[in-house]
């Protein structure tokens, strides 16, 4: 089966202009997502990737915005799309969501309204059956139907993040954003929720945008990896290939914070430092700070480009410089 | 369910304290009161007006203080309050009863059109927060918010009722000639005009202030915002997910206000010399009346605590986080 390419982020420039300073959260970041695939994308706390997941579908609110760059999904750039289209586009093409520590459903409405609120909007159906569906929906992540009724803060953390889930598979969308879906549930219910996910996944065929500061969790499920610093994607490759085989140093540390599913046990490293100020232009490598295979002279001065060392698996670090690349440009 | 009880218990206590303290602070003062009015009368009194006042004070002192309390509690309940000395010699609960109706429905009606008009400019200016019409109204209803309103009476009544002399200085009807159907019904509405417009002005920019800071906090809430990824009218995220989550607080506030009418009316009834319980409580101090100002305290604690109940009852009809609370 060949696989389509739904989104093309090409160059996304994204932050938060403040008084006193502008964070640039997320610094030229390109990349493809196929139909179907699952990309997980890494990266410690604030590291720019929730600003990222915000960008691409226009969430921003003030004082985010976007700078610059092109967000092409299903042929359409996003980014220059009519107010009212675009709220059109919403959920029917694309959804979101949120971080399961967040209060993300309305504490006045019965789930069942929530989910119906989704479908009733879009394709403007009031019918009775509009409730079947929400059962449905409800079935799908695991719920039982005696919550349709129940309010927000009658359920427990898993219970609303599994609502929310079905709420974005309501009009059976193209692509669902995610953004930490798991990160605030204990870790039982995160295995369970995350398989559940990639079973609908699988079962419907659409995309995923999977983010968390948790790279173990992605190197089981998701197809490819993304590892974000610093607001730019350092390292990108298949999951199996960047597991086995990390090429940025940044990778490398984070593979060795977590214990490995399989092998000898052995001392885990943390990765020394702190990420770089996002409010300052950088000249150098964001890494450059904490690298341990830093090569003097010329990492400080040059911003590494990302670039295909194998088919498939991308790296923007002067160590896979070619010889006499790094004094182009 | 539960907590519907819950309520209905602490009505009945407060409601209970409160009379208890209506019954112990006249005996509190130094001598007492209804001695101190027969002093001030000097023999002018009516046996019959003593006799209410004794009634009225229990200040039988042959009778013990238990006794007192039981047939005190008993005639609060059935609203015998005595006689009243400005309007010797009717009944206390008489005079009340004719002046309730004017302050409830000037002072109740502009206080809902005040909060209803104040609420729905403050979803209006907070979700348009930085457009030029809500940089103007913000500050245009903190003025008028901060604006004493006797004050504000007295100003309009000063322009538009004595200076051009469109309204009447004051009353609450015409008393030329005997109106009777709409030319009463409109007699009063154009009576009202003034007073109600003071109330409204001034309290007005308050529910605004409060229903834009409350919508501004619920806009920045993860919900609104999840509003928005699901594609919803901008309208529907305004009213069904962010003003009905912003109007919660607004709402107890408005109930405390309902409460407050009767009591909060004193100033602009005296402006106007408008026949509602503000005015007569007026009356009743000039008059050193202790069963009618009884009488009227005690009406405005149970008006308070009475709206305060109410607004506990349909909270829960409006916020689901109180039904299980309480559970």
């Amino acid at each position: 089966m060949r696989m389509g390419k739904l989104l093309k982020v090409e160059r996304l420039n994204a932050g938060y202009k403040l008084k006193s300073a502008t964070v640039h959260a997320v610094r030229d970041v390109s990349f493809e997502l196929k139909e179907g695939e699952f990309l997980g994308i890494a990266g410690e706390s604030g590291c720019g990737k929730s600003t990222l997941a915000f960008g691409i579908v226009r969430l921003l609110t003030p004082p985010g915005e976007i700078f610059s760059g092109k967000v092409e999904f299903d042929g359409k750039d996003l980014l220059k799309m009519e107010e009212e289209e675009l709220r059109r586009e919403r959920w029917k093409e694309f959804s979101i969501v949120f971080q399961a520590s967040m209060n993300v459903l309305n504490p006045v409405m019965k789930v069942k309204d929530q989910i119906i609120d989704a479908i009733t909007y879009h394709t403007n159906d009031y019918d009775g059956h509009l409730e079947e569906r929400a059962k449905e929906l409800l079935s799908l992540v695991n719920v039982s139907e005696k919550y349709l009724n129940a309010y927000p803060h009658q359920l427990s953390g898993g219970m609303k993040q599994r609502v929310v889930i079905a709420t974005a598979l309501a009009l059976n969308p193209k692509m669902i954003i995610m953004d930490e879906p798991t990160t605030a549930l204990d870790v039982v219910v995160q295995k369970k929720i995350l398989q559940e996910i990639d079973g609908l996944r699988k079962k419907f065929g659409f995309s995923i945008i999977f983010i968390t500061h948790d790279l173990s969790l992605l190197v089981e499920i998701s197809d490819t990896i993304a590892i974000m610093y610093a607001g730019s994607i350092v390292e990108k490759a298949a999951s199996k290939r960047l597991y086995d085989n990390p090429l940025h140093p940044y990778t490398e540390g984070l593979m060795n914070s977590f214990p490995p599913l399989v092998g000898k046990r052995k001392r885990l490293h943390g990765i020394a430092g702190r990420p770089p100020d996002l409010s300052r232009e950088m000249n150098g490598c964001p890494f450059y700070e904490r690298c341990t295979k830093r090569i003097e002279g010329v990492c400080e001065r040059e911003i590494p480009k990302l670039k295909e060392v194998e088919p498939g698996h991308t790296v923007a670090c002067h160590l896979y410089d070619e010889e006499g690349e790094s004094d182009a440009d | 369910m539960r907590y519907i009880i819950k309520r209905v218990i602490f009505f009945v206590i407060t409601a209970w304290a409160a009379l208890t303290m209506n019954f112990i602070l006249p005996r509190l003062m130094p001598g007492n009161p209804a001695e101190v009015m027969i002093a001030k009368f000097r023999g002018r009194l009516n046996p019959q007006a003593i006799n209410a006042l004794e009634i009225a004070f229990g200040i039988n002192v042959h009778q013990n203080m238990f006794i007192q309390y039981a047939d005190y509690l008993k005639r609060m309940v059935v609203g015998n309050f005595g006689v009243s000395v400005t309007f010797y010699p009717t009944n206390v609960s008489q005079v009340l009863s004719q002046a309730i109706p004017w302050t409830i429905g000037l002072f109740g009606v502009s206080t809902v059109i005040a909060f209803l008009l104040g609420t729905i400019l403050g979803i209006r200016t907070s979700w348009r927060r930085n457009s030029a019409s809500s940089s103007v109204i913000v500050p245009f209803s903190l003025f008028l918010n901060s604006m004493p309103y006797f004050w504000f009476a007295l100003v309009i009544d000063y322009i538009f009722a004595f200076e051009l002399g469109w309204f009447p200085l004051g009353g609450a009807y015409s008393s030329g000639g005997s109106l009777h159907g709409w030319a009463l019904v409109g007699s009063i509405l154009y009576y009202a005009i003034l007073p109600g417009t003071t109330i409204i002005v001034t309290a007005t920019g308050g529910w605004l202030l409060t229903m834009r800071n409350n919508m501004i906090s619920v806009l920045s809430d993860d919900f609104v915002t999840f509003a928005r990824a699901k594609g919803l009218p901008d309208r529907v995220i305004e009213y069904k997910y962010a003003a009905r989550n912003a109007i919660l607080p607004s709402f107890t506030g408005f109930a405390m206000a309902l409460g407050f009418i009767i009591s909060g009316a004193l100033l602009t009834e005296i402006v106007f010399s408008y026949p509602g319980v503000g005015y007569l409580l007026y009356q009743s101090v000039l008059n050193i009346d202790y069963p009618l100002m009884q009488a009227i305290f005690l009406f405005i604690t149970v008006a308070v605590l009475t709206a305060n109940f109410i607004a506990d009852i349909v909270y829960v009809f409006l916020d689901p986080r109180v039904r299980t609370r309480g559970e």
